[in-house]
């Protein structure tokens, strides 16, 4: 199988410093800035993670390479998993986009010294600081020629990606022949805030997905970037057919204040576009094949475990038994696989 | 059948006929050719004949308009949906077109040809 989203983590801010330059090196080293740290109290039995995650070193879930091989890589005979960290120099916003640079060069640094070098089934993703999408660019750029590094990491805060601003992040990634994916930050909003409650607001985290993908429609991202795929990741997919239908109505009244967009946005996301599947919903067999048969295509899900993570979605028990085993294995692997295009021939050693 | 005299139907004009119970809306481009289509949107039934005459609108690359066709499109009234008059094409929405009919001009009047 290919899982296509695993959060490795570092120890301590600590780690980065070896891979940060002058003046941020030592302003880290000396404990002038603390990290990120989310704006609520988790309520997970493990926190934000599963419980079983915490490595006995006593770093962080995440960050022990061989716990997450003994719990996800050899657990399920991963061929391919990529990195998206949880670390992401977005959450500076707009101050210190300098600082914002530097941490996710910095990152980068570590994730291949600590991770991509460590195991071969390991892909990267190239985080950026997208507040600066020229110094975006110049990190794609740096990092691109990487041959595990296989997509670019946008975080998902209040930032709408469409906008032509962040498209020097798009020009350099298709450069680099680099997938686009997406993934929510503590910082997400729902259409209407953070909501009161964790629970709440992570009911609500779907619709900074749906928002993104909306505004890459709607701005012309998919026609002005031929080669570039996007994959969406953690925010379910039992929510794409109505976005779909929604999009196709308003083209169909409002198409002459995008007349860039030159099909219907379905027919983009179909071709463009992948979602991960986790965290899934608990749906039976029949609701999935329902639901794929809404959204019109059997190639648009591919699977994730989110690991560590508390919301983990078990790659042996999250898809019915029931669901058709060649749609299944598309879920697993194939449609990942075609994806990032990776080789083929590992097809027939993971058909589980 | 006539439809109106010359001059009641100028540029970028439109009128609605009742044909046996069918509504046609005739309409004369900012260039001044003639068109005429069903005038009942084939996607909910609005009357197209309150609708507007528009640009076909293009683009090269997003936040560029090219406009042309001045008076060729006509937008339904309820949900905005293009027609192109002169093939009677859905632009946004190629499952749906309108009826086409043959509209002349002799003697100072606008005429549908006989089906």
């Amino acid at each position: 199988m290919i899982d296509v989203d695993v959060h490795e983590a570092f120890t301590s801010l600590a780690d980065l410093v070896p891979h940060l330059n002058e003046p941020w090196k030592g302003l880290v080293r000396a404990g002038h800035w603390k990290g990120f740290t989310q704006p609520f109290v988790y309520w997970g039995v493990g926190g934000g993670n599963r419980a079983d995650a915490r490595p006995a070193s006593g770093g962080p879930e995440g960050s022990d390479i061989s716990l997450l091989r003994a719990q996800v890589l050899d657990a399920y005979d991963v061929r391919h998993a990529i990195l998206t960290g949880y670390f992401y120099p977005a959450m500076l916003k707009d101050m210190q986009v300098e600082f914002a640079t530097a941490l996710a060069g910095a990152y980068n640094d570590f994730q291949v010294a600590s991770w991509l070098d460590a195991d071969p089934r390991l892909s990267g993703s190239v985080h950026v600081a997208p507040q600066d999408p020229i110094a975006a660019a110049r990190e794609i750029d740096r990092m691109g020629a990487h041959p595990r590094m296989v997509q670019v990491l946008l975080p998902l805060t209040t930032r709408a990606y469409g906008d032509r601003f962040y498209w020097p992040i798009f020009e350099a990634a298709q450069r680099r022949h680099l997938r686009v994916a997406t993934h929510h930050t503590v910082l997400v909003e729902g259409a209407l805030g953070m909501g009161r409650y964790y629970v709440e607001r992570h009911m609500l985290i779907p619709q900074a997905s749906m928002a993104t993908l909306i505004s890459f429609v709607t701005n012309g991202v998919f026609d002005h970037f031929p080669d570039l795929g996007f994959i969406l990741l953690e925010a379910g997919f039992s929510w794409l057919p109505h976005v779909l239908w929604r999009m196709d109505r308003e083209y169909k009244s409002l198409r002459q204040e995008i007349p860039w967009v030159k099909q219907f946005p379905s027919a983009h996301v179909r071709e463009r576009v992948r979602l991960a599947t986790q965290p899934v919903e608990d749906l039976t067999a029949e609701q999935w094949t329902r639901v794929i048969e809404l959204i019109g295509s059997e190639e648009v899900l591919v699977f994730a475990t989110d690991y560590p993570h508390f919301d983990f979605d078990s790659p042996e028990r999250s898809l019915p038994p029931r669901l058709p085993a060649e749609l299944k294995r598309k879920i697993l692997f194939e449609n990942a696989r075609a994806f990032y295009g990776f080789p083929a021939e590992a097809a027939t050693a993971s058909s589980r | 059948m006539i439809v109106c005299r010359s001059d009641e139907l100028p540029p970028g004009g439109m009128r609605t006929v009742d044909r046996n119970g069918v509504p046609i809306v005739v309409v004369r481009s900012a260039a001044g050719s003639l068109h005429s289509v069903r005038g009942t949107c084939a996607h909910q039934g609005a009357d197209l004949g309150q609708g507007r005459l528009t640009w076909l609108i293009e683009s090269e690359r997003p936040g560029c308009y090219q406009l042309s066709r001045d008076g060729e499109i006509l937008r339904c009234p309820w949900h905005g949906f293009e027609y192109d008059v002169v093939s009677g094409r859905c632009i946004s929405d190629p499952s749906l077109r309108l009826r086409t009919y043959v509209v002349a001009e002799s003697d100072g009047f606008v005429r549908l040809e006989d089906m």
